[in-house]
C-alpha cells in the first residue's frame, strides 16, 4: 500500500511540469493568459475556466503556466476603470512573455486585443464567445474564434412541445442598459418565434416588482429567464440567486439556457455546457501551441430538466425529448431496501435448511457411523449428539473447533465424553437466565417431555453481543438422547434490527410526505393568524398616532395579537410533532378531537381540490389509549387517500365522509369516499407494502396505517360501499374498558 | 371622524381575522360591515349598499367566487377585492381574472390601494 502511494505521488509530480511548483524554474516555459470580462464568481465563468484548466493541465506536452484575469467589466464599464485596468496589467505583465491568450466574450477580446498587440506582438488569441453576439464583427487574423451559441429559440420550441397550450413567453432578465447587447440578442431570438409566441416583457424590473408580476402570469404563458445581474432598482445579483428569489412565486414554468441556474427554479431547457466550451478553448490553445490546425466542434448544449419543477407544473417526464437528463429526483429509500429484505430472507432460508438437515439426520440414524460423521461434518453450525444421560457422544468439526477455541456458548464446545448438562449448569454465572432456559430445554428433550425446542441467547463477545440459536431435537425412541445444533445468528438479528429501523424511517418519510402534500394548507393555516396579527398591529399603530388614542381599543388589538400568535404557534408545534414523529407518551386520547385536528389540517387542501369533507362525530367523546400523533397520521393518510380517490369524480360529487362511533366498547373511525372504490379483487391487498394505484405513490401509507392501528390493539378493514366508493374502518378498544 | 367612501363589507369565516380587519379599516376611516359567510351576506336585511366587497376566497360554505358570481347574476356589480391565506395567489388571480387578490398577511397599504383601484377612489393616508 505504502509503495503504491509513493508511486502515485511520483506520477503526480511527473505529470506536473516544474513550472507548476513555486520556486522551481519553468520547464516548458510556455505561458497562457485567460482573460474574462466578467466577475469570477459567476458560475458560468468558473465553468469556462474549469474546462480550460482541465484540458491544459493534462496537456501531454506539459502544463503551461496559466494566468487568469477577471475584469468585471459588466458591472464597472466606466472608461476610468478600464483604463486603469489596462495600465495595471501593462505593468504586471511587462516582463512576462505570453505564448497564447484565451479571451472569453467580446468584452474580454476588445479589452485585451490592443494590449496584447502592444505587450506581445503576434501572440495568437483564442476567442470564446457566443456566435450570435459577434455577428458583423470583423475578427482579426491572429484571433481563432471558438463559438458556442445559446439555443434560445430551440429552447422556446422545446417549451412549446412540453406545454401544448403555450402562446406567450415572458422574458425575464436584468436592466437592459447594463446588458444591452445580450438583451437585444435574446430578444431577437425570442422574436424569431413571434408567429407562435407573443412576448411579455418583464426585463429590467426591480426585483419586488418582478415578484409581483410573476405570480399572475396568464395560463398560456411560460417564462424564459436569461440572467439578472443588476435589477431595475440597481441592485446587484448573481443571476441564479435572483432566479431563486422569484421562481417559487412564478405561476408558470421557467425555462433557461444556463446550466448554473439548474436547481434554482428552472424547469429545464437546452443548457449550454460552458465547461465544454472552455475545454474546446483549451484544446484550441493546445493545437496552436503545437503548431497544428484548429478544428472546432459545434453544439455545446444539453437537454436538462429538474424533476421537482416538472412535477410542480404537472409536466410528464414521458413528454421529454429523447436524450433528456432529469435531475433532482426525490431520493427514495427503496433503492436500498430490497437488499435488506433479501438479507432477512436468506437468514430464514438458512434456518429452514438447518431444520431440514436435522430431519435428514434423524432418518439416517440407522446408517453407518461413518456416514453420520460425514453428515455431521457437512452441517453448518455446531452439532453434537447427546446420549440419554446428556453426555456428548459425537460432534462435528465446527463443534470441536469451538471447543478448542473455548468460544461460543460456555456449553457450546463441550468435548466428547463430557456431561453437556453440567456444562450448562456451570455457565449460569456467565450468561444468567439464558443458561437456566438452555439447561431446562436440553433436560426436557432428554427426558421426553418435549420433542424439540429452540433457544436464542446472547453472549458478550469483544464488547458486543453475539447471538446464537440453539435447536435441540430428540432422538427416538424417547430417552435415547438428543441432537443439539447451535448457529451464530448475530447477522440475522442485525438485519432484523435494521429492517425495524427502516420501518421507522419509512413511517417517518411517509409522515414527511404527508406534510409535503399539506404544505399549501399549512401555509393557509399560518396565513390566517399572521394576517390578523398584521392587521391588528397596523390598526394599533393608527390608533396610537391620533392626538388622543383610544387605549382600550389599542389594548384589545394587542390582546388579539397575542392570541393569534399563539394560534400560529400551535400550528407550528403540530407540524413539528408530526415531522419528528417522536413517540409521544401514550395517553387517553379523545378520538373526536384527533379527527377534528386532522380535518383542520386538510380543510384547505379539500377546498382547493373542490371536495367536501363531511364529518359525523359520536355524541359522546370516545377515547382510546394511544399515541395522538400516530393516530393523527393514520386518519390523515386515510383522508388524503379519500381526497385522491374523488379527484376524478365530477365536481359536486367529491365527498369524503369521516365518522366516529362507539359500539360494544370499541371505538370506530371510518373514512369513506365517493370515488371509484377499490378495484383489487382482494381488499386485504391494499394494506400490503408497495400496493399503490397512484402514479406518484410509494404504496406505503396504508401498510403503515395498519401497523399503527394494530400497535394500538385495533384493526383496520377496507370495504367497497354498496353504492360505490371505498371505506376504511378502524376499530380500537375503548379506553373506558381498560383498567385505569 | 369623517369616513372615506365607500362603505365596505368584509366577508371572512375567520372571526379573529374579521375583527382585526374591521378594526384596521375603521381606523383608516372606512365604514365597515362584517359577515362570517357568503350566506350571511346574502341574507342581510336592508342596510346600506356596499361600495366594495372584501371577500375571503375559501369560506365555510359558498366560496367568495360563488358569492361574486351570484351577485353578478342578479345584476349586482359591486367592486371586489379577494383576500386569501392560500398559497397560490396565481391560481386565484387566474380564476377571478381582473380582480385583485391579496395574500394574507398583507400590508394595509396594499389593501387600501386595491380598494381604491377597484372603486376608482383614492387610498387613505
Amino acid at each position: 500500500m505504502r509503495a503504491f502511494r509513493i508511486i502515485a505521488a511520483f506520477i503526480t509530480l511527473a505529470a506536473c511540469t516544474p513550472a507548476a511548483l513555486p520556486g522551481i524554474e519553468p520547464g516548458t516555459g510556455r505561458a497562457v493568459l485567460i482573460v474574462h470580462a466578467e466577475d469570477p464568481y459567476l458560475p458560468w465563468v468558473a465553468d469556462v475556466t474549469a474546462g480550460i484548466y482541465e484540458v491544459l493541465e493534462a496537456d501531454p506536452a506539459g502544463r503551461p503556466d496559466l494566468y487568469v484575469e477577471h475584469l468585471d467589466l459588466a458591472r464597472f464599464p466606466e472608461p476610468g476603470h478600464t483604463g486603469a485596468r489596462a495600465a495595471w496589467l501593462r505593468e504586471k505583465y511587462r516582463h512576462q512573455k505570453m505564448d497564447a491568450i484565451l479571451a472569453v466574450t467580446k468584452g474580454g477580446l476588445d479589452f485585451i486585443e490592443p494590449l496584447a498587440g502592444e505587450l506581445w506582438p503576434g501572440v495568437p488569441i483564442v476567442f470564446l464567445e457566443n456566435e450570435r453576439f459577434i455577428r458583423n464583427v470583423l475578427i482579426p487574423g491572429r484571433v481563432t474564434p471558438v463559438l458556442a451559441r445559446f439555443e434560445v429559440a430551440e429552447t422556446l420550441d422545446l417549451a412549446m412541445d412540453l406545454l401544448p397550450g403555450a402562446r406567450r413567453v415572458a422574458f425575464v432578465t436584468g436592466a437592459p442598459d447594463i446588458e444591452a447587447q445580450e438583451t437585444a440578442y435574446v430578444r431577437t431570438e425570442l422574436l424569431s418565434r413571434s408567429d407562435r409566441l407573443e412576448l411579455i416583457d418583464l426585463t429590467g424590473l426591480p426585483m419586488a416588482e418582478l415578484q409581483k408580476r410573476i405570480v399572475s402570469l396568464p395560463q398560456d404563458a411560460f417564462v424564459f429567464y436569461w440572467g439578472i445581474r443588476v435589477d431595475g432598482a440597481g441592485r446587484s445579483f448573481i443571476p441564479r440567486e435572483a432566479l431563486r428569489q422569484f421562481a417559487p412565486l412564478s405561476s408558470r414554468p421557467i425555462f433557461g439556457v444556463f446550466p448554473g441556474q439548474m436547481g434554482y427554479g428552472l424547469v429545464g431547457g437546452r443548457l449550454l455546457e460552458l465547461k465544454e466550451l472552455g475545454k474546446e478553448g483549451g484544446r484550441a490553445v493546445q493545437r496552436i501551441l503545437a503548431g497544428e490546425p484548429v478544428a472546432i466542434r459545434g453544439s455545446f448544449s444539453r437537454l436538462v430538466f429538474d424533476d421537482r419543477e416538472l412535477r410542480r407544473f404537472g409536466i410528464s417526464a414521458d413528454r421529454l425529448p429523447a436524450g433528456s437528463e432529469v435531475r433532482f429526483h426525490e431520493e427514495t429509500l427503496w433503492s436500498r431496501h430490497p437488499k435488506l429484505v433479501a438479507g432477512a430472507v436468506a437468514a430464514l432460508l438458512l434456518q429452514t435448511a438447518l431444520i431440514a438437515t436435522l430431519l435428514l439426520e434423524r432418518r439416517r440414524r440407522g446408517l453407518a457411523q461413518a456416514l453420520t460423521g460425514a453428515t455431521l461434518a457437512s452441517l453448518p453450525g455446531q452439532v453434537a449428539v447427546l446420549d440419554g444421560g446428556g453426555r456428548v457422544v459425537q460432534v462435528n468439526e465446527n463443534w470441536e473447533t469451538l471447543a478448542a477455541a473455548g468460544g461460543g456458548s460456555p456449553a457450546g464446545g463441550t468435548p466428547v465424553g463430557e456431561d453437556y448438562l453440567a456444562a450448562w449448569r456451570r455457565s449460569r454465572a456467565s450468561i444468567g437466565p439464558s443458561a437456566e432456559a438452555g439447561l431446562r430445554l436440553v433436560q426436557d428433550v432428554l427426558q421426553g417431555s418435549a420433542k424439540h425446542g429452540t433457544l436464542e441467547y446472547s453472549l458478550p463477545e469483544g464488547g458486543r453481543d453475539r447471538w446464537y440459536e440453539m435447536n435441540v431435537e430428540e432422538l427416538r425412541p424417547p430417552g435415547r438422547g438428543a441432537v443439539v445444533v447451535q448457529v451464530d445468528v448475530t447477522q440475522r438479528r442485525q438485519a432484523a434490527t435494521e429492517v425495524r429501523m427502516r420501518d421507522r424511517e419509512i413511517a417517518h418519510l411517509n409522515r414527511v410526505g404527508a406534510i409535503g402534500e399539506l404544505a399549501s394548507s399549512l401555509a393557509h393555516e399560518l396565513g390566517q393568524p399572521l394576517g390578523a396579527i398584521l392587521a391588528n398591529a397596523q390598526a394599533a399603530r393608527r390608533l396610537l398616532s391620533r392626538p388622543s388614542p383610544d387605549l382600550e381599543e389599542v389594548r384589545a388589538s394587542v390582546s388579539d395579537i397575542i392570541e393569534d400568535d399563539q394560534r400560529a404557534g400551535h400550528v407550528i408545534q403540530r407540524v413539528r410533532a408530526l415531522l419528528r414523529g417522536e413517540e409521544t407518551p401514550r395517553d387517553t386520547v379523545d378520538v373526536n378531537e384527533v379527527v377534528r385536528s386532522v380535518l383542520r389540517m386538510v380543510a384547505g387542501e379539500a377546498s382547493l381540490r373542490g371536495a367536501s369533507i363531511r364529518p359525523v362525530f359520536a355524541s359522546s367523546s370516545p377515547t382510546v389509549f394511544g399515541d395522538r400523533v400516530q393516530l393523527e397520521q393514520v386518519f390523515l393518510n386515510l383522508v388524503l387517500n379519500g381526497l385522491d380517490a374523488v379527484a376524478e369524480s365530477t365536481p359536486g360529487q367529491r365527498e369524503v365522509r369521516v365518522s366516529t362511533s362507539v359500539t360494544n366498547g370499541s371505538v370506530e373511525v371510518s373514512v369513506s369516499d365517493t370515488g371509484p372504490g377499490i378495484q383489487s379483487p382482494d381488499l386485504e391487498l391494499v394494506f400490503e407494502p408497495f400496493f399503490t394505484t397512484k402514479a406518484q405513490g410509494l404504496g406505503l401509507g396504508l401498510s403503515i396505517c395498519r401497523s399503527i392501528v394494530e400497535a394500538h390493539g385495533g384493526e383496520i378493514r377496507a370495504e367497497n360501499g354498496a353504492v360505490g366508493g371505498a371505506a376504511f374502518r378502524c376499530a380500537f378498544p375503548s379506553a373506558d374498558r381498560l383498567p385505569a | 371622524m369623517n369616513t372615506v367612501s365607500p362603505a365596505l363589507a368584509v366577508v371572512d369565516d375567520d372571526a379573529a381575522f374579521r375583527r382585526a380587519l374591521e378594526r384596521l379599516l375603521r381606523g383608516a376611516g372606512y365604514s365597515v360591515d362584517t359577515f362570517a359567510s357568503a350566506e350571511d351576506y346574502l341574507a342581510r336585511e336592508g342596510g346600506p349598499r356596499h361600495g366594495c366587497l372584501i371577500l375571503d376566497v375559501y369560506l365555510g360554505g359558498k366560496s367568495g367566487f360563488d358569492l361574486r358570481a351570484e351577485l353578478a347574476e342578479s345584476g349586482i356589480h359591486i367592486p371586489v377585492v379577494f383576500i386569501t391565506a392560500h398559497e397560490d395567489v396565481g391560481v386565484i388571480a387566474r380564476a377571478a381574472s381582473g380582480v385583485p387578490c391579496l395574500r394574507k398577511p398583507f400590508d394595509e397599504e396594499l389593501l387600501f390601494e386595491a380598494i381604491a383601484a377597484v372603486t376608482g377612489g383614492t387610498p387613505p393616508q
